[in-house]
């Protein structure tokens, strides 16, 4: 379980949490909502240990982080195998381990062509699927996502979802995962979490029956979820 | 840009030029105040037969890669240290400007007042001109990093050797190849300098001897040796390793 307890964080004189509290329990997928600048990234900082808040605790699960970045954030001198491994050699893997996590993981993402490659000769998908790998491939304890599919198309974008979830039921744990993106949060999520900023509150919690991985994008669950995320987005005033 | 052989051809044409317009002097002017090409090669080949030339040339090259690794190894590791806050960037700026802007022959003078003559004299002359130059390439480098790749580095527990390989070298290669590239040319001109003036041997003051002796073409001999010296440290060490850093980018 991932918990957050009584977060104030400020930048300046900006306080960007208040008094901020957020759980994700050890098999459960929470998305956050809201507007630009209310905290999400703060938030996700906060959660994995980059960022220390003023005051509040955090509890994590024993082990490290899995991060996604809105962009990529890929080594442009190292290949895309390198880029996936990268986790793996900061945690002192020796090599020949190292390549067999990472074939495995350009497999499954279907990234075996383009191994060799460096980032700039990959598609914006392909980077990201990259980026995803490089997550998984850590074995993390918990999931940070920060809009990860942000700058993808559609289609891309619900067949990274797919993607995702398929990772996490092979290793159910508590993920965070930032999106501005409402049809990525009714398919995704266990529980949504709409915030308010600044400084950041929850405005709305919505948390859905079926489990994610069996939601279809046309399903009535997930179209309601679609609309009423749509509504409270549309009314929440801008963060300035 | 130019490809293949047409890479060559004008800068072969201004050489030859050049060349064309030191004969046309020299027919000019008496020998000793400009000794035609050919009376330069024959100086050459004097000094290579006698041993003389690889005599120099092998105290010389210890003496400048010496004030190279040194400068290299200063000018990074400040660039470096004052990457991480304003506050060292400040605190080391001044002192780099000094040893920068103060004229080579002014650190010459002071040296060989508290060295002497002698080796050391010409190594730390070029240590203090050419660590500057590493150190503004190095700081440069470190402005530009990327804060974005810096934090998913340390997101994923990237941290000491690690790091500096799959993100700090290749990151400042760039910069600092560039900077070795004008630290290795000023090495070689303040570092044969110091030679003319301090040392009784190497490059600079077997110049200098020629020059007691009026023997200008063996002057401008030495003056060509030193020339090859810098070619070499552009072709045999600087090249390959500013390929090697830019294969990547290569790629298509």
């Amino acid at each position: 379980m991932l918990a957050l307890q009584g977060i104030v964080k400020s930048y300046g004189p900006n306080r960007v949490l208040d008094g901020f509290s957020l759980q994700a329990g050890s098999e459960e997928i929470v998305c956050l909502l809201g507007p630009s600048g209310c905290g999400k990234t703060t938030l996700l900082h906060i959660a994995g240990g980059l960022v220390a808040p003023d005051a509040g605790s955090v509890r994590r699960p024993r082990g490290q982080p899995g991060y996604v970045f809105q962009e990529p954030r890929l080594l442009p001198w190292r290949t895309a195998a390198e880029n996936l491994g990268l986790g793996l050699r900061a945690q002192g893997l020796p090599k020949k381990a190292r390549d067999t996590v990472v074939a495995g993981y350009l497999d499954q993402l279907g990234l075996s062509s383009a191994a060799d490659l460096y980032p700039h000769q990959l598609s914006g998908g392909m980077r990201q699927r990259v980026a995803l790998g490089r997550a998984f491939a850590v074995q993390p304890a918990y999931l940070l996502l920060d809009e990860p599919f942000k700058s993808l198309d559609i289609g891309l974008r619900l067949a990274l979802v797919r993607l995702l979830l398929e990772e996490w039921l092979r290793r159910p744990r508590p993920t965070l995962f930032v999106t501005h993106d409402t049809a990525e949060a009714a398919l995704a999520a266990h529980r949504i979490l709409v915030l308010d900023g600044r400084p950041a509150s929850i405005r709305a919690e919505i948390t859905l029956q079926t489990p994610p991985w069996e939601r279809q994008p046309d399903d009535a669950e997930v179209l309601k979820t679609e609309a009423r995320l749509y509504a409270l987005l549309a009314k929440a005033p801008p963060a300035l | 840009m130019a490809t293949g052989p047409r890479r060559f051809l004008w800068p072969l044409a201004g050489a030859a030029l050049l060349v064309i317009l030191w004969a046309t002097l020299a027919a000019i002017y008496p020998p000793i105040l400009v000794p035609s090409p050919g009376a330069v090669l024959a100086a050459l080949v004097r000094l290579t037969l006698s041993g003389r030339l690889w005599q120099a040339v092998g105290l010389t090259v210890i003496r400048l890669t010496t004030a190279f690794a040194l400068g290299t190894a200063l000018g990074v590791a400040l660039g470096l240290l004052a990457g991480q806050s304003e506050a060292l960037a400040g605190l080391l700026r001044p002192g780099m400007g000094l040893a920068a802007g103060a004229p080579p022959i002014a650190w010459i003078a002071l040296a060989l007042i508290w060295f002497g003559t002698g080796s050391l004299t010409p190594i730390v002359v070029a240590v203090l001109v050419a660590a500057p130059v590493v150190f503004g390439a190095t700081l440069q480098g470190m402005r530009a990093l990327d804060r974005d790749l810096l934090t998913m580095a340390r997101a994923f527990g990237l941290h000491g050797a690690a790091l500096v390989s799959e993100l700090y070298l290749p990151a400042l290669a760039p910069h600092l190849l560039s900077g070795l590239s004008t630290g290795a040319a000023l090495t070689v001109r303040i570092g044969v300098m110091g030679e003319f003036l301090a040392c009784d041997a190497g490059v600079g003051s077997a110049m200098a001897l020629a020059r007691t002796q009026l023997n200008t073409a063996e002057v401008v001999a030495w003056v060509l040796v030193a020339l090859t010296l810098l070619w070499l440290s552009e072709g045999l060490l600087l090249g390959p390793l500013a390929r090697r850093a830019a294969a990547w980018r290569r790629e298509a």
